[in-house]
């Protein structure tokens, strides 16, 4: 190499080196960090449990494998239609009050509804009443239902009849101890109700047939003139005392006595009565603010049911693919075990984690609830 | 060897008359050079230059002169499809006018291998895009020949030895490439945010196998067999986004397309001095009943323990995979036939014709994948120059041609009353004008 070349060379890069080229001193450009939101992994972290742990095995295998695949589509679809019809500010107006569903003591209404649903399939002796099931399926399959959701939307926009129900509830322990001293027609108990209930049945479809058959009923049960029983009476006038709600009760009792004449279903409803296991507080559980919980609480869960029950009272397709879904999974070979399961989820308040990840998903926020 | 000459070409007349295949890349429909597209594409014997690293390598060491070349393709189509169903929702498709690069390369190789190996190189680039993977809905009427096969960046390379005065023997490749990938992504949908993204594109080369036999019986005279095999581009990309464990969506798509047969060519050429004047014929095999459906395949997963906890994973699931779709072609056999006058020593005139039977059959199903027969007809002519840097005995040439592809108006009439396609008829023509540089030193 000349010499004209080496000082060519080196002071190319001396030069180089002075003008500082390069990022070894340079700090990266700041970019916001990322949110640190949960993931729905650890809102969800119950049901992934359940479902890792077996104890759902019986409810996804009747699902997903009784069931036609244009059922299990049918469903998918009916739900994400639900969950697409529901009004804006549906879920966000849940934020505030999204513990109500939380309850503590296992008294709240999920617990209450999975005691039940555990009692029936598994803990009653009668479990798991096959003769009774086999009527529902008869009722889901053959019944309108459109009258009745109707019936039961209005029921949840009473919030006077909602109240008294609840309190009415809270009284289940005496109300067993009235169901073991009826009599009628010269039963006792469990076969007085089942009597009762089917005279019921037969005046359905009599002319004279009106809300004052279903509170006489009542009266012969508990005292209707004393609270709550009152309340809960002067809802039921409100709401079957007349049209439409008048034509859907007659409705139902007609279609249940044509598939269930012996009323299979009066023996169940006996002993879950009787059973002592609705226990639901009189107050309704823990309150938003740690009180009694109260209308207010308790207002966009029954906006949120009201609202899918109207859905379901609009939409027949709908109706159809849930009365399918119904029929399978309460046949003989599976109604055990998928209404075990359904109480294990209801018992572990899974479902509110659920609610709570659509809440976050509506509201557009991952903060934490209050 | 004079009288086996003879005899192959007396055969091959009677070749000339059956029916030509279909073709599938921009080669195999119209053509490499204006030369071979003049002479309607019936060069298995009669190839020269660079241009036989497609149709017969053997032919490569028919030249003594290193050779390059540049050529220009333009296809100007024009045709039709005239619909019984007005309102369809399944509109019509037409292949769109197409231009290309050419390149190529050949040499003897010197030295001790001198007159009996020889090289070659081809290349040929779409003019607006290298490769296009286009996948149309199988009900959408489309002509299946013309519509994307030209977007197909082509790379040859063969080599080819002397093996006696009158045998020569060669091999060489088609090179392809296969498109894959990955896309994996995991988002936090309360957050809104992609937590982790990772891609991946790749493309894989693939390569179909070229081989071809020269054979010189006669002065004058030359049979040539070879044989292209099948190739494809395969392109799949899985795409996968979740979150976490709870819910995950995977859409795989997959698809087959710029898909060429397995073709045996027979070919012979026939060269007077006294006028100078090549006559060539050629009869080519190819094995369309091996088409796959170029549809796109998708399949759509959602699964995720929210599903499974309540037995739906799978419920959302859909995928093509359990209708694959049979587009039922039939192989086919193209006869040509090409001539080439040298009318001065500076001036070539040349002609060529063949006609090739669709492998298409009539779209009366559900797909619609159109195509006709076609009759073949070019014309075209050759200018020898001196070199403009040097003095040298033709040097450059430059030939050009015109080719007219018609479309015999043909006619499919739907099984199905209710059929959203509805009936068809197309047809049409198709003008393809190649200009070719080449210089041989």
């Amino acid at each position: 190499m000349s010499p004209a070349l080496a000082i060519v060379v080196a002071a190319s890069l001396a030069l180089g080196s002075a003008a500082g080229c390069g990022g070894a001193d340079v700090d990266a450009p700041e970019t916001p960090p990322p949110k640190a939101c949960k993931r729905v992994d650890d809102h969800l972290a119950r049901l992934h449990e359940l479902q890792a742990t077996g104890q759902l095995t019986h409810l996804a295998d009747a699902v997903g494998g009784r069931l036609p695949d244009d059922a299990r589509r049918d469903l998918l679809a009916a739900v994400l239609r639900l969950l697409g019809g529901f009004e804006e500010g549906t879920f966000s107006a849940l934020a505030p009050v999204l513990d109500v569903l939380g309850e503590a003591d296992g008294e709240g209404l999920q617990p209450t509804l999975g005691r039940v649903l555990r009692y029936v399939a598994v803990d009653s002796p009668a479990a798991p009443y096959p003769a009774a099931l086999h009527d529902l399926r008869a009722i889901l399959s053959t019944c309108e239902g459109a009258p009745v959701l109707g019936l039961l939307r209005r029921a949840l926009e009473d919030d006077a009849l909602v109240d008294a129900l609840v309190a009415a509830l809270g009284e289940a322990g005496g109300l067993a101890d009235a169901l073991d001293g009826l009599t009628f027609e010269g039963e006792d108990g469990r076969e007085a109700l089942r009597l009762l209930l089917r005279n019921l049945l037969v005046a359905a479809s009599g002319p004279d047939f009106d809300v004052r058959t279903v509170i006489d009923l009542l009266a012969l049960i508990v005292d209707v003139e004393a609270s709550p029983w009152a309340e809960l009476a002067g809802g039921l006038e409100r709401l079957l005392g007349e049209e439409p709600g008048k034509s859907a009760l007659r409705g139902l009792l007609v279609c249940v006595r044509e598939v269930d004449p012996d009323v299979a279903l009066g023996p169940l409803l006996y002993d879950v009565l009787a059973a002592g296991i609705l226990t639901l507080p009189s107050d309704g559980g823990a309150g938003a603010d740690g009180g009694a919980t109260t209308g207010a609480d308790t207002a966009p869960y029954r906006a949120l049911l009201a609202d899918a029950l109207g859905f379901l009272e609009g939409d027949a397709p709908a109706r159809r693919a849930l009365a399918t879904v119904g029929v399978e999974l309460l046949r003989d070979d599976v109604a055990q075990g998928v209404l075990a399961d359904l109480a294990t989820l209801l018992s572990s308040e899974a479902l509110t984690d659920v609610v709570e990840v659509l809440v976050l998903l509506a509201t557009g926020t991952c903060e934490a609830l209050p | 060897m004079r009288r086996l000459g003879r005899a192959a070409l007396a055969a091959l007349l009677v070749v000339a008359v059956a029916p030509t295949p279909a073709r599938a890349s921009t080669y195999d429909i119209f053509g490499l050079s204006a030369r071979d597209v003049a002479m309607g594409n019936a060069m298995t014997a009669a190839a020269t230059g660079y241009a036989a690293v497609y149709y017969n390598p053997a032919a490569l060491t028919a030249t003594s002169q290193q050779q390059i070349g540049l050529g220009l393709t333009l296809t100007l189509p024009e045709v039709y499809v005239d619909r019984g169903s007005a309102d369809s929702d399944r509109p019509t498709v037409l292949p769109p006018s197409h231009f290309g690069l050419a390149l190529g390369w050949m040499k003897p190789v010197p030295g001790v291998f001198a007159g009996k190996l020889a090289l070659g190189v081809g290349l040929y680039l779409p003019g607006d895009r290298l490769v296009r993977v286009q996948g149309v809905d199988p009900q959408r009427p489309q002509f299946y020949l013309y519509q994307n096969l030209q977007d197909k960046l082509l790379i040859h390379a063969a080599a080819a030895v002397e093996v006696t005065e009158w045998l020569s023997i060669g091999a060489g490749v088609e090179i392809l490439a296969d498109l894959g990938g990955s896309v994996a992504l995991d988002m936090n949908i309360l957050s809104g945010e992609f937590e982790q993204r990772n891609l991946s594109v790749t493309l894989d080369p693939t390569a179909a196998p070229i081989a071809g036999i020269h054979i010189r019986p006669a002065e004058g005279v030359a049979i040539g067999l070879s044989y292209r095999g099948e190739s494809a581009l395969s392109f799949h990309l899985p795409i996968r986004v979740s979150d976490g464990e709870a819910l995950s969506l995977a859409v795989d798509v997959e698809q087959t397309v710029l898909w060429t047969p397995h073709q045996l060519s027979l070919g012979a050429s026939w060269t007077l001095t006294d006028p100078a004047l090549t006559l060539a014929l050629d009869a080519t095999l190819a094995f369309w009943s091996g088409a796959p459906d170029p549809s796109p395949r998708l399949s759509v997963d959602v699964e995720g323990y929210l599903l499974e906890a309540f037995g739906l994973a799978g419920a959302l699931d859909l995928s093509t995979h359990t209708a694959p779709i049979a587009v039922g072609f039939t192989d086919t056999v193209t006869a040509r036939v090409g001539a080439e006058w040298q009318a001065t020593p500076w001036l070539t005139l040349r002609g060529g014709y063949f006609y090739r039977p669709t492998p298409a059959p009539r779209q009366t199903g559900v797909t619609a994948y159109l195509d006709n027969d076609a009759h073949v007809l070019s014309l075209g002519a050759g200018f020898d120059f001196l070199s403009p840097l040097k003095e040298a005995p033709t040097a450059v040439r430059l030939d050009l041609a015109a080719q007219l592809t018609l479309l015999p108006r043909r006619t499919a009439l739907r099984a199905d009353a209710k059929d959203p396609v509805g009936d068809l008829s197309h047809g049409g023509h198709l003008w393809t004008f190649v200009m070719s540089l080449s210089h041989a030193y």
